[in-house]
């Protein structure tokens, strides 16, 4: 009897172990996180003069917004008398290349600002005018937490403390495991709250966020666009806009299948960037990758049918995700960034493709510095060390250039 | 020449699952063989075997097999997790390899990447030494040289073509010709399991486990053994 109780003492141990960490990381994402969020900031139709603050709340509620120039100054307010778990207001007319203070709230159903006058501060700057204006903004991708994997939480401090410094932040796709669930989101937002408060967020659908256009047997409801209400379209999360000598086209290719990749958004994309032709720098972002080394690396639907359509158009730099890791990939004059280190779990292998310039495993974000001479990117990692740097020169120079 | 280069997160997750066998297995034989036959394979000469008959005495060819014979043979499939310790070696190798040559490779997160490879490259040598030659019978030598072999050619000749991680573990389905095969197998070559079990032992082996379960669940939460 002791010996068999020595045994069973001892498997219940090894296997309990086991059990324990996988539930512990578990529990993080699934049960943990407060249905409330704080703040993040959309572009409205035209980034120099309106924004979109965005939330949730936990009980339904009239929304209200209060902000300014000034962190002790907000003078002005902006009101929504429809109740809501989830607002969106639109913060109208405001002053270009400035930067702005708010806060959230509510109010009773009349014009009067409800909120703790301590309570936090958020802020974010307007698109300027003056397209020689220098830009710095960052990106990653893919910061799905499958079941609490902790590199997620890290990326997201650290674009948190240096998020101040830039105009926007984009996640190209994969921000949650699950986009039908909303307790996927509100980790995301628990876990992003660092720096979705200081600056612009500016998301891209990815295959886990939203199927929108996937021939999916079973389409699940996706509420991608219950949080973010800026797509030009309803059938894909598709749009765009011009920030300093920048054109950001966000399109919506998450999954290489015939009917993502149709006609629909294909001719949108083309017109877009035939709009765009007159700016410095092209920035197109897309979740699924045209090209790279690991398993999305090479699909027929997007190499014939939007490389063409960038390679036409001389699109500056293509920013991608779905696949697990950073790389940077050069084929036919066209670069590529996957910007797969923004926190879930790495990819289990590569092979290295001949056109691939750098690949590394493990968390990383990037950095990117506009100017009228050069577009500098930056990939570093959590501890600041340098994964990859290199410059883009413009398709077009315009003379001057400001800070 | 261009192969695969394996995340070493995903060695030390399939170490993790290997060593858990071979720890459960473990403690199920430690107090009956006094901890120097974890295989219970240790047979002396004589020693009437109570899971096997012995040579001669056997009135069953090796395809009539009786429910209890059976479950005697799939019980040996124990031994199954002996072709995890190959795949997981040879993958650290060439994993290792590639990560020094090619140029297209950036070691900035290298910190977060050096405990999984040592863990991988030291557990997976010694148990891929124990398995192909502390105790090789014929048998299990040919198959064993046949998985590293087949390795070598999935890793320079296929994973790069057809990108399909699934050749790299398709030996296990190789396991069950054991069942048909495993009478074959009782007499090793030579055999040094004994030493083996003295150097490697339960204490060893559970060292073994606590440092991958740990790293294991720190890379989850984005931290490494060297990187807090």
């Amino acid at each position: 009897v002791k010996k068999i109780a020595k045994q069973l003492i001892g498997t219940i141990s090894i296997l309990g172990i086991l059990t324990g960490l996988i539930l512990a990381s578990s529990l993080d994402v699934s049960v943990l996180n407060p249905e409330e969020s704080e703040p993040w900031a959309l572009f409205g139709e035209d980034p120099s003069h309106n924004i979109i603050i965005s939330w949730k709340s936990a009980e339904m509620q009239y929304p209200a917004v209060k902000y300014g120039i000034s962190p002790s100054n907000l003078s002005k307010t902006v009101f929504n008398f429809t109740q809501s778990t989830i607002h969106h207001l639109l913060l109208p007319s405001l002053l270009p290349n400035t930067k702005y203070f708010y806060q959230v709230g509510s109010n009773n159903g009349n014009p009067t600002f409800q909120g703790d006058s301590s309570s936090k501060m958020y802020e974010f700057y307007t698109a300027p005018i003056d397209i020689n204006t220098t830009v710095k903004f960052m990106a990653i991708s893919d910061s799905q937490q499958i079941a609490g994997n902790g590199y997620t939480k890290r990326i997201a401090d650290k674009l948190g403390s240096v998020a101040s410094q830039n105009r926007l932040v984009m996640n190209v796709g994969d921000m949650v495991e699950d986009g039908s669930i909303e307790s996927d989101w509100n980790d995301f937002f628990e876990t992003s709250a660092g720096y979705l408060g200081k600056t612009i967020f500016v998301p891209v659908a990815g295959n886990h966020d939203s199927n929108l256009g996937q021939a999916s047997p079973t389409p699940k409801p996706t509420i991608l666009e219950n949080y973010f209400p800026i797509s030009d379209s309803k059938n894909h999360f598709y749009y765009s806009f011009n920030y300093s000598m920048i054109h950001f086209t966000i399109a919506d290719f998450t999954w290489p299948e015939d009917s993502q990749v149709g006609p629909e958004q294909l001719e949108w994309l083309d017109q877009d960037l035939t709009n765009a032709q007159s700016m410095p720098y092209s920035i197109v972002a897309f979740h699924c990758p045209i090209k790279d080394s690991a398993f999305f690396g090479n699909n027929y639907y997007m190499q014939n049918r939007v490389r063409p359509i960038l390679d036409k158009h001389n699109v500056t730099l293509i920013l991608n995700g779905h696949d697990h890791h950073y790389e940077r990939v050069e084929e036919y004059g066209l670069t590529y960034m996957i910007l797969g280190g923004g926190g879930t779990v790495q990819d289990p292998f590569v092979v290295p493709i001949p056109e691939s310039k750098v690949i590394e495993f493990g968390p990383t974000y990037a950095s990117f510095t506009a100017n009228s001479t050069y577009l500098n990117v930056q990939v570093n990692t959590l501890e600041d060390n340098l994964v990859d740097q290199f410059n883009l020169a413009p398709r077009i120079h315009n003379q001057g250039g400001s800070e | 020449m261009t192969t695969a280069i394996i995340h070493p997160f995903y060695l030390i997750l399939i170490l993790v699952i290997s060593l858990t066998s071979s720890i459960l297995k473990r403690i199920w034989k430690t107090e009956s063989k006094n901890n120097s036959d974890p295989d219970g394979l240790l047979k002396k000469k004589n020693q009437p075997d109570e899971d096997s008959p012995q040579e001669g005495q056997s009135t069953t060819t090796d395809l009539q097999i009786t429910p209890g014979q059976l479950t005697v043979k799939l019980r040996r499939q124990w031994r199954f997790h002996a072709f995890f310790y190959i795949i997981i070696a040879m993958a650290t190798y060439f994993t290792v390899y590639q990560l020094l040559i090619k140029k297209s490779i950036n070691l900035a997160n290298i910190n977060f990447l050096i405990i999984p490879l040592l863990l991988s490259a030291i557990i997976s040598t010694v148990y891929f030494v124990k398995t192909v030659l502390i105790a090789p019978t014929k048998f299990s030598l040919v198959i064993h040289v046949g998985i590293i072999i087949y390795e070598i050619i999935v890793y320079s000749f296929f994973i790069h073509r057809y990108f399909d991680f699934f050749y790299l573990f398709l030996p296990f389905l190789l396991g069950p010709l054991r069942i048909l095969f495993w009478k074959k197998e009782v007499k090793p070559l030579w055999d040094h399991r004994e030493k083996f079990t003295k150097i490697i032992n339960f204490r060893v082996e559970l060292l073994f486990w606590v440092l991958c379960v740990l790293e294991v669940a720190l890379q989850y939460k984005g931290y490494s053994l060297i990187v807090w």
